[in-house]
């Protein structure tokens, strides 16, 4: 099932939850929908849903109109954050819940449901809590029912609100994994929401990054994170330095200095010079770019932290900087600093 | 010699008081324990930070009980003993009076009908109001409320004010030869009036804690809204909503200022069982008067029984939520 | 209702379940309630103040306000005497008292009228001691006000009784560590945190007492100008067919029933205001 949305608007009072948002997901994709709290993400997530309805815009699965149709219709399985299963039903009869509610002439007869029910526990692994009510599970598990739940009504979509959110951070390892594992096995078109950089660059084939209403960027996890298309992509993935710079005539100055690195044909004015940690390499003092003094060094696993102290223009801007520990710094040592990879993008306002 | 004086945090922060009972005999230094705060020091009289010294104590739980037995037990207590003063067997001869009869069975029809609308009606209007957001819903409950701050005298005056011979509908009724005042209806209606608010009362914060999540699911699910209805809010909602019932029921039994207006006070016809106590007991039948109040006092503590029952119910049923 | 724009929701029904509620609402409530202003429209300014200034009205409304209020001001105080006992102290029979407190809520008013009225008749097993020491209760404005703190006892108690359980024991501890006796923690540090739960009892206690009418008017004696209130005043007129009397009574009674309201809302949502978020 492909899913295309188009200039969909949503409007919370005067507050834009979607601004002019247009995306195509592919038949079978695993999709993810990245940006912070307020971003929009869950809003586009429960419209595609029809658990909301946009101001405009258009949707549309396989070509067809999604808009005219409501949330029952849509056969498009939901996984809530919280979960939202069924307190006062059993763990069966949460997953018969959509097979039992079909109109009569296309519902399965009882052995039929017991059957599909019993083989969606065992796909989620959790056919021995089959008689628990909810609140005798633990998070992970009520996950998994909710999957189990949304999976029975042989969704054409699979859609995620925070499926990790609310769990403690190894149950959420466990399950990114799991949950990239069954897409392979069911292979249903799915989109997830995150705020989880980390999550969404591990599970997803692709990442859509959104912010304040808007699409600003989508690729691979590999694009987003080496290529980020924004300032705002740029500082949202990865633990990056950003250095306020001014670009006059192809020439980046910091502070009164001019560095020595080329704009890469970023416009004239002021602008942000965005370098992932370890894009910073550190070489003697009078090498490089930048130069600076070593304030504090942590080292753990491969890699060694240093806070540098920037002397080139406003002198007391700290940057932190993941080093290879083939060499070791040392608290005062002065240093030369030139980034290896780097991005320049116009301040905003 | 140092004594250890053992303060649990964990006991602190802890809701739960001490179950020690204040024993007056007892003065001061044991029954004048902290309140959760249980010090294990021997020998040393403490003053505490956390409760009245005992004196004090004793005097306000004797104030407290006096009170409420004198102005509350007593009343009851005096229900059941004129009710039964000249024994058993008039007792139950005057409830067999086919008067009483005819008293307990239109209570029971105009409790049933009364109760039964505002049932559906509570239920659609938490539905509304719970579930989806719009702007004038505080005013809304307020509207819905407002019952609870009508005198039942008004009550009964407003539908007298609409269907009397001189109200707005009288004449029209009266051409057609319907028969609200003075009549069933009437009273129904009045009952509908007073018992208003109790079951949409009732269910409105509940569901609104509830929230729409699992409504959500069933519906993405492919339920329909009735399906969704009747398989996720209702059991959700059910202790609620039989709590409202409940007291709805016992306010409809009960109601006496507003059915006394519009009643008419026609024996053996329009005499509701509180109506009847009211005649018996200014004509001076005092068992009869008690034996029909005593039914009515039964039936206020078996509310009482299963409200309680029901407050716990409801307390266990939001406790294990994990929203 | 113009006051109603519906948000679009996910959830089916809403505009049925409204539409049903708003009709339920104005057939049983609202077009009611406007007959009663109507009513009082077709009376001149003139005639409205003539019958509410009336000795006997005026009389009526004093006895139901004024003993109203101090039967509120009895329960103020010993409803948080009672709260008190409850919530702070243990003694055998706390839970069954705790139930007891409903009673006036759930007990029909006749019946509690004229088991009142028995308790305190001059031979009854209060009123005929009281009777010896020269006081009499039944059938006086006394008996009035008895019934009136019968009824209002559950309204103080069940409204400040969860503000007491959910007061922050901490701020206790505080004010002890601070060095403030047991006398001033309670006077300075709890009770202004129950004062606006102390205050919507005592306004919902006043409301209940004002239109109260089957437990008061068998031990009230029912004498005009001295021990009639004003809700029979209403039922006399009405059986005398003086429609616009008992309409323009109910008015002035409504009126300030609703004022009532609008100050308990008020003090409601001074009362979050002031709670801080936990």
């Amino acid at each position: 099932m492909t899913i295309e949305v188009k200039n969909i608007v949503k409007k919370f009072g005067a507050f834009a939850a979607l601004d002019n948002v247009d995306l195509k997901v592919g038949n079978g994709e695993l999709l993810a929908l990245l940006g912070p709290s307020g971003s929009g993400k869950t809003t586009l997530l429960r419209i595609i849903a029809g658990l909301d309805w946009p101001d405009s815009g258009e949707l549309s699965f396989d070509g067809e109109d999604a808009l005219g149709r409501g949330a029952s219709e849509r056969q498009v399985g939901f996984v809530f954050q919280h979960y939202a299963l069924f307190r006062h039903m059993t763990v069966f009869e949460n997953v018969a819940f959509g097979l039992r509610v079909q109109p009569r002439g296309v519902r399965k007869d009882e052995a039929t449901i017991r059957a599909r029910v019993k083989e969606l526990l065992d796909l989620v692994q959790l056919d021995w809590l089959s008689s628990r009510y909810p609140s005798q599970l633990s998070g992970g598990q009520r996950q998994r029912i909710a999957l189990a739940r949304a999976l029975a009504i042989e969704p054409r979509i699979l859609l995620l609100d925070e499926p990790f959110g609310a769990l403690d951070a190894k149950v959420r390892k466990e399950l990114r994994q799991w949950l990239r594992s069954l897409h392979s096995e069911i292979s249903v078109t799915t989109i997830f929401v995150t705020h989880d950089q980390e999550e969404a660059l591990e599970v997803a084939n692709r990442v859509v990054v959104m912010d304040k209403g808007r699409i600003e960027q989508i690729g691979t996890p590999g694009e987003v994170y080496d290529s980020p298309a924004t300032a705002f992509v740029h500082g949202f993935i990865g633990e990056s330095i950003v250095l306020p710079v001014d670009v006059r005539d192809g020439a980046v100055r910091l502070g009164g200095s001019a560095l020595d690195i080329g704009a890469n044909g970023a416009a004239s004015g002021a602008s942000k010079l965005f370098v992932r940690r370890h894009d910073m390499q550190i070489g003697p003092p009078g090498s490089g770019a930048l130069q600076g003094a070593v304030r504090h060094v942590r080292s753990f696993g491969p890699i060694q932290r240093a806070e540098v102290a920037l002397s080139a223009g406003e002198g007391n801007t700290v940057i932190e900087i993941d080093a290879p520990r083939d060499r070791e710094l040392r608290a005062g040592e002065m240093v030369g600093l030139q980034p290896r990879r780097y991005r320049i993008f116009a301040a905003q306002k | 010699m140092t004594i250890i004086t053992a303060s649990d945090p964990a006991h602190l922060s802890h809701r739960e008081r001490s179950d020690r009972v204040s024993d007056p005999g007892e003065g001061s230094s044991s029954a004048a324990l902290p309140v959760g705060n249980r010090k294990t020091t021997v020998g040393i009289a403490r003053s505490n930070s956390r409760t009245e010294p005992g004196p004090v104590r004793f005097v306000i739980i004797v104030l407290a009980l006096t009170f409420l037995t004198v102005f509350v037990v007593l009343p009851l207590v005096v229900v059941f003993a004129q009710a039964f003063s000249k024994g058993f067997i008039a007792y139950f001869a005057a409830l067999a009076e086919p008067e009483a009869w005819s008293a307990i069975k239109l209570t029971l029809l105009v409790a049933a009908i009364s109760v039964g609308l505002n049932l559906v009606f509570g239920v659609l209007a938490a539905w509304a109001i719970a579930k989806f957001d719009f702007s004038g819903k505080t005013f809304l409950i307020t509207l819905i409320d407002l019952p609870f701050s009508v005198s039942p005298v008004i009550a009964g005056l407003v539908f007298v004010l609409l269907f009397g011979a001189q109200g707005y509908f009288g004449p029209w009724l009266q051409a057609h030869n319907i028969n609200v005042l003075f009549a069933v209806p009437g009273i129904v209606l009045v009952t509908i009036f007073v018992t208003f608010p109790f079951v949409a009362r009732a269910l409105i914060p509940l569901m609104q804690e509830q929230g729409t999540q699992e409504e959500e699911a069933a519906i993405s699910l492919g339920a329909s809204g009735l399906q969704t209805f009747f398989r996720v809010t209702l059991p959700n909602i059910k202790w609620g909503l039989l709590y409202g019932v409940l007291l709805c029921n016992a306010r409809a039994m009960g109601e006496f200022g507003a059915v006394s207006v519009v009643s008419g006070h026609i024996r053996g016809e329009t005499n509701t069982m509180p109506l009847l106590v009211e005649i018996l007991y200014n004509e001076y039948q005092f068992v009869s008067s008690f034996a029909i109040a005593s039914l009515l006092a039964m039936l206020a503590l078996i509310t009482l029984v299963v409200k309680t029952v029901l407050e716990r119910r409801l307390d266990e049923g939001q406790a294990p939520s994990d929203h | 209702m113009s006051v109603i724009a519906v948000r679009r929701s996910n959830l089916p029904g809403f505009g049925l379940t409204m539409g049903l509620t708003l009709t339920w609402l104005s057939v049983i409530i609202l077009i009611p309630l406007a007959a009663l202003f109507l009513k009082t429209f077709e009376l001149s300014p003139e005639q409205f103040w003539g019958i509410v200034s009336s000795r006997r009205t005026l009389n009526a409304l004093k006895i139901s306000f004024g003993l109203s209020f101090a039967a509120a001001l009895v329960n103020l105080v010993m409803g948080t005497i009672i709260v008190w006992a409850l919530v702070r102290y243990r003694f055998p029979g706390r839970r069954l008292f705790d139930a007891i407190v409903d009673i006036p809520f759930a007990l029909p008013t006749a019946v509690a009228g004229v088991a009142l009225t028995q308790l305190f008749a001059p031979k009854g097993w209060l009123g005929g001691p009281l009777a010896e020491l020269g006081i009499k209760v039944a059938f006086t404005p006394v008996g009035i006000f008895v019934a009136m703190i019968f009824i209002g006892i559950p309204f103080v108690v069940r409204t400040v009784q969860p503000v007491l359980i959910d007061l922050d024991v901490e701020i206790e501890e505080a004010a002890a560590s601070l060095g403030a006796n047991r006398w001033h923690t309670v006077l300075r540090v709890i009770l202004p945190g129950l004062i606006p739960a102390l205050l919507t009892g005592f306004a919902l206690a006043f409301a209940r007492a004002v239109g109260e009418y089957g437990s008061v008017i068998f031990i009230a004696g029912n004498l005009p100008n001295v021990s009639e209130i004003a809700p029979l005043l209403i039922v006399i007129r009405l059986s005398e067919f003086r429609y616009a009397d008992a309409t323009a009574i109910a008015v002035v009674m409504l009126v300030a029933s609703f004022l009532i309201i609008f100050a308990v809302n008020r003090l409601q949502r001074w009362a979050q205001a002031r709670i801080p978020t936990h």
